[in-house]
């Protein structure tokens, strides 16, 4: 194969990372997207590098977060190479959500690029409880975010909306 | 093989937390960095890691600790040493051994090995460990006084037959 060749089908690698607090369902997630089913996990000590996926003209990394206080600080290290952030946020924990919204703020002001892609998982959907995606859209101050960004009510036990809300967020990376 | 302190760590909201330490011999400063460090980075169940603290040794053994409708927690079981001239192969079969037998009999939780940490001290302390964790199981561990063995033993050669006896 020629070199220039070589260089047009090399494919594009990115660092994505996962953050939102403990307990939110990260792992759930990259587990699922792994193994396209649910499987119960433990809390992450600081961060997992989750496996790479491959799909077409991408290589993504996947950073998964320890949401505990304590990991907090190793968050804008990772997020400032990170090509895109995805927020998990528990849909039912509602104590939780302002130091959700904290946690969430300080990665847009302060860690991250203008040019990565946000995506915000309102998770554990398949409960009957929380708030709902439009006033949670509006409370966590999406609308006037100045990145593109996509907000998705998913759930890791029956798989709603997980391989939906990342193909949207792989086309994006694919296209930035 | 005698350990000046055995320490149990779970995960809590915040981040590592000590859950106890038997006898309480070590100062809180120690026990905070002891803490922090009984868990590396990327840690799994299974793990077992040692390093030193000033003075001090410690290893650590990591496991699951099964949660019934929410996800599992994390914890370690920790062993302190002022000389690092102590069995690491025998400490991370002991610890492995005794999590093994207890998640087997759904007794895998923290109170239960808070209770027994005691015994486990004793037992490090006199060479035989015998536990006593419920009405019909009984954890027995021998081994020989590693300390002054040169040549590494298989000291879980009879732990099978033993255990649950």
């Amino acid at each position: 194969m020629s070199f220039f060749r070589k260089i047009f089908k090399r494919k594009k690698e990115v660092n994505i990372t996962l953050c939102g607090l403990a307990n939110a369902g990260k792992t759930t997630i990259v587990k699922y997207l792994e193994t396209g089913e649910f499987v119960k996990t433990q809390p992450t000590m600081g961060i997992n590098r989750g496996e790479t996926i491959r799909i077409e003209k991408l290589e993504i990394n996947i950073w998964d977060m320890g949401g505990q206080d304590d990991f907090r600080v190793l968050w804008p290290e990772v997020n400032e190479k990170s090509d895109g952030v995805v927020f998990v946020v528990d849909k039912n924990d509602v104590m939780k959500f302002e130091e959700a919204y904290k946690a969430f703020q300080e990665i847009v002001e302060h860690q991250i690029h203008d040019d990565v892609i946000v995506l915000v998982l309102l998770h554990k959907a398949d409960l009957p409880e929380g708030m709902d995606r439009s006033r949670f859209i509006q409370e966590f101050g999406l609308v006037d975010l100045p990145f593109k960004w996509a907000c998705y009510e998913t759930s890791a036990k029956t798989g709603q909306n997980i391989f939906e809300s990342f193909k949207w967020f792989f086309e994006q990376l694919k296209e930035g | 093989m005698k350990p000046i302190t055995l320490c149990l760590v779970q995960m809590g909201n915040k981040g590592l937390e000590l859950v106890t330490a038997y006898p309480k011999v070590l100062p809180k400063k120690v026990l905070d960095e002891l803490t922090y460090k009984s868990m590396p980075m990327s840690a799994k169940p299974g793990d077992f890691s040692s390093g030193s603290i000033g003075d001090l040794f410690y290893s650590s053994y990591i496991f699951q600790l099964p949660q019934e409708d929410v996800r599992h927690n994390i914890g370690a079981i920790i062993a302190v040493f002022e000389d690092m001239k102590y069995n690491l192969e025998g400490i991370k079969k002991t610890f492995s051994c005794i999590i093994k037998e207890l998640d087997g009999k759904s007794l895998l939780k923290l109170d239960i090995i808070q209770e027994i940490l005691p015994n486990l001290y004793t037992g490090f302390v006199k060479g035989v460990i015998n536990i006593k964790i419920s009405s019909i199981a009984t954890i027995s561990i021998k081994f020989n006084d590693m300390e002054s063995s040169e040549e590494e033993k298989d000291y879980t050669e009879d732990l099978e037959e033993d255990l649950w006896r």
